[in-house]
């Protein structure tokens, strides 16, 4: 692993590190998302689940469950997780994916929950987020993790390695890995070397450059997209089209070519969408954007000539809040933008990037990367889309029809949903300008029989790894 | 001897309550706290709440109040991050690198001494020969290249030593000749100078 685990919390396994070691290995949630297909969630501490007349869900909880400390799994379990997570006496990060709206948990009877939203949304992935703890768990942060998973905690050393080992009393299939050990080293040159050495059988996270032996190594698709939102200006009062149009325009003179080709021999790739490659990244109904393409000559990323009609002729001053790869403030210069690249602390550049946005500012492009290691596009859209999205940029009555159906669909209807979605951001709504997909290597040594995938950044199901 | 000793707490109280006003204040100017540890897309309750839990909302000369008052009682308070006692967290890290820094500048000492009363004894022997050598090369081999070098030519391609970790006598080896290399190269050309002139003076 690259970094420390600070906790194993199982309110905080939306953390990378945590929940590696977390997540399906020493806790289970009610349900998983199948990450890779479009199969929506599959049962897992829930066997099955129905909406009641309500807009409620009801999950019917699997029987014979037991914690590693021997205590039965009930639905008074499930809420106490779920209250856990929304208590105010500890910051929960889970807790993020349930703003703007009230959930209630209600026990029916052992083996069934109900879970309501107000208003009224589709919630069925958020709690698929939810990790089970038993109901005797304090509301503070734990260390000690009991989980129904096939795992246990069987040595934490704090900043050196953490022990998982198989449990008796299993209420799934016995996994083919029996102990792990889990080892922190930052160092992506270190990681590579303990796979190539034989001290590891899985190295998260290695650079392009160690990315040199292609039969051992596997692409764990994208992780991350920079993306340039337009102008977010909360004061902009136009109708959503119109708005619209001035990001199309905007966008249009953005080249994202050149900096796409210039990495993508290393760890990035051009991406279609800001999901990724493996759910719904990948959509053939987007068109190439010939403009952004065709505007050679300049070997700049930014061009002003459309910009410029849409803005009378008159080179507007651009300040840019600038997060890692932004733009090349004498590339603009060149293109005839005035650019005013600005630099920002993350809590200074969230009051920019985040809802309220502020009034007394001007035009404003931010460069910023968005991480959807999730898998699930109900997440992002919705997040960077959708009217109430906090840090949407864009008010667009069809864009949020779309989020609203794809979030509920499943299956076939589900994919079509996000495709169309997509396209329609991409094509006609020019919402941000995509500029190239992080790709993650993950070393794996010869003896497994695994491959890794997009979710591999959050979670490490290890009763997925098999050897050969 | 009395005043000596006045002045000299004095200037180490001012050097111990500086760090201790300009963290607090520093750490505050980068921004709002909640913002800092909390995800990008926390809501705005849960930063609140994050503000309330912590003391955030307090006004800043009471949270300064806590902050110096606090480690007074020899309470450093806890790892919010981590959910315990931010004591233990430095100090868990400071134990392994007092070990390696103890057994690196005792090897460091010794071999200086010895080499660098040699150098000056047999002017132009082999001792001589290595001590401007090793000087030269850590004041200019910088430890994170050497380290990375000698990982890849010892853990990697020869496989005699391990990659990283803690254990046995064999995770030290490369840790404990890496960062001797430098102090060894700048202490024992000033011993030997220092040993030259000792002579040359008797």
């Amino acid at each position: 692993m690259a970094e420390d685990v600070d906790l194993l919390e199982p309110c905080m396994s939306t953390q990378s590190t945590i929940g590696a070691a977390l997540l399906q290995n020493i806790s289970e949630t009610l349900t998983y998302l199948d990450v890779g297909g479009c199969g929506g969630l599959q049962p897992k501490l829930a066997e099955s689940r129905e909406q009641l007349p309500d807009g409620s869900w009801r999950f019917e909880l699997r029987q014979g469950v037991t914690f590693s400390d021997g205590t039965p799994f009930d639905a008074r379990d499930v809420k106490h997780s779920f209250d856990r997570v929304m208590s105010d006496q500890i910051t929960c990060e889970a807790k993020r994916y349930f703003g703007g709206m009230t959930v209630s948990a209600g026990v029916v009877d052992d083996h069934a929950i109900d879970f309501k939203a107000d208003p009224v949304q589709p919630i069925l992935p958020l709690l698929s987020l939810d990790l089970i703890v038993p109901e005797g768990t304090p509301i503070e942060f734990t260390r000690a993790p009991v989980g129904t998973g096939p795992y246990v905690l069987r040595d934490w050393t704090p900043g050196q390695q953490i022990v998982l080992a198989e449990r008796e009393g299993y209420w799934g299939d016995k996994p083919a890995v029996s102990e792990t050990t889990y080892l922190f080293r930052t160092d992506p040159a270190v990681r590579a070397a303990m796979i190539a050495a034989g001290e590891a059988d899985i190295a998260p996270s290695i650079a392009a450059p160690d990315a040199t032996n292609p039969g051992r190594l596997l692409v764990s698709g994208q992780r991350g997209d920079l993306y340039q939102p337009g102008s977010l200006d909360a004061a902009d009062q136009r109708p959503a089209r119109a708005q619209g149009a001035e990001h199309g325009h905007r966008s249009r003179g953005v080249h994202r070519h050149p900096a796409a080709r210039r990495h993508a021999a290393g760890d990035r790739a051009v991406p279609a969408a800001l999901l990724g490659l493996e759910r719904g990244g990948a959509v053939p109904e987007i068109r190439p954007r010939g403009r952004q393409t065709a505007a050679g000559g300049s070997r700049g990323r930014w061009r002003a000539g459309r910009y410029q009609d849409d803005a009378g002729g008159t080179p507007r001053q651009l300040p840019q809040p600038h997060r890692g790869d932004g733009g090349d403030p004498a590339a603009a210069a060149r293109g005839g933008f005035s650019v005013d690249l600005q630099f920002y602390e993350i809590a200074e550049f969230q009051k920019l990037y985040s809802k309220p946005y502020p009034t007394d500012r001007g035009p404003m492009m931010a460069t910023a990367m968005h991480d959807n290691s999730k898998g699930d596009p109900s997440f992002t859209m919705f997040f960077k889309y959708a009217s109430e999205g906090l840090q949407s940029g864009i008010s667009d009555p069809k864009a949020d029809d779309l989020i609203a159906r794809a979030s509920a669909a499943t299956g076939e209807g589900c994919a079509r949903l996000w495709s169309e979605l997509q396209a329609y951001l991409h094509d006609d709504v020019v919402a941000d300008v995509l500029l190239f997909h992080s790709v993650r290597f993950v070393r794996v040594a010869p003896r497994l029989e695994w491959r890794p995938n997009m979710s591999t950044t959050l979670s490490l199901p290890l009763g997925g790894i098999a050897f050969k | 001897m009395s005043s000596f000793i006045r002045k000299r707490a004095f200037a180490n109280l001012v050097s111990l309550l500086g760090p201790v006003v300009m963290v607090f204040f520093l750490s505050r100017l980068t921004g709002d706290s909640a913002s800092l540890f909390l995800p990008v897309d926390a809501t705005e309750q849960m930063r609140e709440e994050f503000r309330q839990l912590h003391g955030f909302n307090d006004p800043l000369l009471t949270q300064f109040g806590r902050h110096v008052w606090d480690p007074l009682h020899l309470d450093f308070g806890a790892s919010i991050r981590r959910a315990r006692p931010a004591i233990d967290v430095v100090l868990e890290a400071f134990v392994w690198t007092l070990q390696l820094a103890v057994i690196t500048m005792t090897l460091v000492a010794v071999a200086v001494i010895v080499v660098g009363l040699l150098a000056a004894f047999r002017a132009g022997g082999l001792c001589d020969r290595i001590a401007p050598l090793t000087s030269l090369i850590g004041a200019s081999g910088p430890d994170f290249w050497v380290a990375i070098v000698a990982f890849v030519v010892f853990s990697v391609g020869l496989g005699w030593l391990t990659t990283s970790g803690t254990g046995t006598v064999w995770h030290r080896i490369l840790p404990i000749a890496v960062l001797f290399i430098r102090p060894f190269g700048l202490i024992v050309q000033a011993v030997r100078g220092s040993m030259i002139s000792a002579l040359s003076s008797a």
